[in-house]
């Protein structure tokens, strides 16, 4: 439910209190209010960016050489089932169950040699960067919480950084991003974390929140009461920013795909609202690649999304096989229509999408017929953001094992991500909570990826 | 034969079995749920909710009262088809299981899994009445011989037993396939025993000298199922080369594949009267086909 309280270190005389917070039900924003979420020194200068990033995290670890990376050339125990077809781009091979993505290339660029895995199950390190160990006080902010610190709301009524991941058995799966010490302010509106599913808002439907009477009626008691004790002038630019998000309705707009045509959805997949595989990670929902473009569109910076299962030790959950055919084909479809409109919406050189997960999958196929962890070397995929596209970036040895040549680390590939959204690494610094000014990712050893440039 | 129904799970379908009466079709899911369709209308009837991971297999007792399932989450269920009750669960299994099979009379369960035995339940005091040990891999595949007194069982160790009930002891093991043996069936009276196989092939042998009488060979990728008619002439089996091959018994001749899954097909049940055939599959539905 919306709720809209006060709490009361400093009341005034009509009971309003001067804190008063405003909640889009338990709001799933690391606990905090809306305010709260938005009080931070947001840097208004770069605010006007239109710069934004959608990544999409395949939760356990897609196996690099089933997808971008196929071994055709090895012995059957390694190279699997699937047989590699030609792309747009000549040179240019991947799976057979991405016929879409190799019809659109030209608009993508492979990284088959992605090292640095911490080894750990977990969305962390695709969402920060850095490992889980060995963190700063306060913990590392994941790169939405580091954006909206650092740029700010990009424009009004919208979150900078949401996370579209659903709630899952496995929770390091269904990590939405954490704060760290950019402050709990730059936490991800996160509507889907608490499992209700189909976009909901924790106990809010989006008819209930683009229910404009009942919410404005609800605000305008407020505004009144407010305005009449002169209060609002005493509420900071944060809860009037608060005010703007609960009073305009992008947000709830940009989160009701029923405002999509259903050919639209259709084209982008729809999905099944269950958790997809063992069960214990997220759904194979395609509706959550158009709310992420619907995200940006109306003024989110990042939105991040965690998308299946993809930690296919085989039977007797399925082999690796059996998953990839149901998981791909699906995948396909989301990713190649998400680029597409992207680029019909003249969207595309301003929206970064990466799709990648937390490590790849042993060549040698198991008895059971799946493939265990790999953080040896895992593969990533690239689209938009004005990167330089059509080609692929680094490769392994003969047998998908390690990084042959060019090994890409996480952080030169987060160093892209935040140079696409105009943010340079080398300058750019959060401070601590001891105050201390830190780099977003080590600057000293990693760049940009020159090849996307 | 022609498809009639596609019935859809949100997740991979692990089986489908026709009720004897052949009005009602239940499936079991990786979505950790049991569905009862109507098979006069391709409707579901009713989910049933229970299992704490994937159902492998559900199936029909003979006078269709009740319902077993055995699931991933190490227990055996029992069901009230009628109003989807659960009545028992009976644990036992170390490890996931993989497969479940119920005797032609209705009073026996076997069971196989990753702990690599067969487990025996009585199915009325529903309760475990014996282990079959032998195997030094996951058991994939239980079939119960018509009269039911024997079993065999086919295993990820490469291995197919056959085993007599009364002694519990291994009467033999037959010999002619390579790798993990995915599907066992016994033929209606009880003469030959058939096994779909990693070798991509479907083997007959005779059950009483344990010698191998035919091999059919088309499939592109593994065996995972099969399924005799009722009547004995035609061999159903299913691939995860995404085809249904239904084979002339006697001749080895592929007489019909049924194309349209779009993954592993992991079981395959005909219908009391042959007329038809339900096929499940990793794709997420179960197809329905009539001749």
């Amino acid at each position: 439910m919306l709720t809209i309280g006060g709490k009361s270190d400093s009341t005034f005389c009509d009971g309003i209190s001067r804190r008063s917070f405003l909640r889009v039900g338990g709001l799933a924003m690391g606990g905090l209010t809306l305010s709260q979420l938005l009080q931070a020194e947001a840097q208004s200068e770069t605010g006007r960016s239109n710069k934004s990033i959608i990544m999409i995290f395949l939760s356990g670890g897609p196996p690099h050489q089933d997808m971008f990376d196929l071994k055709p050339e090895a012995p059957i125990e390694i190279r699997g089932e699937f047989s590699p077809i030609p792309t747009n781009v000549p040179g240019i091979d991947i799976c057979e169950h991405l016929p879409g993505m190799a019809q659109m290339m030209d608009r993508m660029a492979i990284i088959r040699s992605i090292v640095g895995s911490e080894g750990r199950h977990a969305a962390f390190q695709c969402l920060t960067g850095w490992p889980v160990r060995n963190q700063p006080v306060g913990g590392w902010p994941s790169f939405g919480s580091a954006v909206s610190k650092l740029q700010g709301q990009a424009r009004e009524g919208m979150p900078p950084f949401v996370s579209l991941s659903p709630k899952m058995r496995s929770s390091s799966w269904s990590d939405t991003g954490q704060a760290g010490f950019a402050g709990q302010a730059h936490a991800p509106f996160a509507p889907n974390a608490d499992g209700t599913g189909n976009l909901e808002l924790n106990g809010v439907s989006l008819e209930h929140l683009s229910d404009r009477r009942s919410l404005l009626t609800g605000l305008d008691r407020l505004r009144r009461d407010v305005d009449a004790s002169g209060a609002i002038e005493g509420l900071d630019a944060y809860q009037q920013q608060a005010f703007g998000i609960l009073t305009s309705s992008r947000l709830a707009d940009a989160l009701d795909l029923e405002q999509e045509s259903p050919e639209m959805r259709d084209r982008y997949g729809r999905g099944d609202n269950v958790p997809a595989g063992y069960g214990d990670a997220g759904p194979l929902m395609n509706d959550y690649f158009l709310a992420a473009r619907r995200l940006v569109e109306a003024g989110a910076r990042v939105v991040s999304l965690a998308y299946g299962r993809w930690d296919w030790h085989g039977r007797p959950h399925g082999t690796n096989f059996e998953n990839a055919r149901d998981h791909l084909p699906r995948l396909d479809q989301g990713v190649t229509a998400l680029i597409d409109d992207l680029t019909e919406r003249g969207m595309i050189d301003d929206v970064s999408v990466i799709v990648w997960g937390e490590f790849g999958r042993t060549p040698r196929i198991n008895k059971k017929g799946g493939r265990d962890h790999w953080p040896r070397v895992s593969c990533g995929l690239l689209a938009g953001g004005g990167i330089q596209a059509g080609q692929v970036i680094g490769s392994t040895n003969r047998l998908g094992e390690h990084a042959k040549d060019r090994p890409v680390h996480f952080q030169e590939v987060f160093a892209s991500l935040y140079r696409n959204m105009g943010i340079d690494t080398n300058s750019a610094t959060i401070n601590d909570l001891h105050g201390r000014p830190r780099f977003l990712i080590d600057h000293n050893a990693y760049q940009p990826l020159p090849e996307l440039v | 034969m022609k498809l009639i129904f596609t019935l859809r799970h949100p997740n991979a379908v692990y089986y489908a079995s026709f009720s004897p009466d052949g009005k009602t079709l239940a499936s079991a899911s990786l979505d950790n749920t049991i569905k009862l369709w109507n098979l006069a209308t391709g409707e579901e009837r009713a989910t049933l909710r229970g299992h704490g991971d994937g159902v492998c297999t559900v199936v029909f007792s003979p006078d269709g009262k009740q319902l077993f399932s055995a699931s991933l989450d190490k227990s055996l269920k029992t069901w009230n088809p009628a109003d989807g009750a659960l009545l028992t669960t009976m644990t036992g299994h170390q490890q996931y299981i993989e497969c479940m099979a119920m005797s032609a009379d209705g009073k026996m369960l076997a069971s196989g899994g990753y702990d690599n035995v067969v487990r025996l339940w009585d199915t009325a005091a529903r309760a475990a009445t014996q282990n079959l040990s032998g195997h030094s891999d996951a058991i994939y595949t239980v079939a119960f011989s018509p009269d039911g007194k024997r079993l065999a069982s086919g295993s990820n160790d490469g291995t197919l037993r056959l085993w007599d009930l009364l002694t519990g002891k291994q009467l033999t093991s037959l010999k002619g396939h390579l790798g993990a043996v995915q599907g066992v069936a016994f033929s209606p009276d009880g003469k030959q025993v058939a096994a779909g196989c990693s070798d991509k092939t479907v083997r007959l042998w005779d059950a009483a000298s344990g010698e191998l009488k035919a091999t059919f060979t088309g499939h592109d990728k593994y065996v995972k199922c099969i399924a005799f008619s009722p009547d004995g002439r035609t061999l159903a089996s299913g691939s995860m080369d995404e085809s249904v091959r239904l084979w002339d018994v006697k001749s080895g001749a592929a007489r019909e594949i049924l194309n349209g899954h779009e993954n592993a097909i992991y079981s395959i049940d005909f219908s009391k009267d042959g007329r038809r055939l339900a096929t499940a599959s990793f794709d997420r539905t179960i197809r329905v086909w009539e001749q």
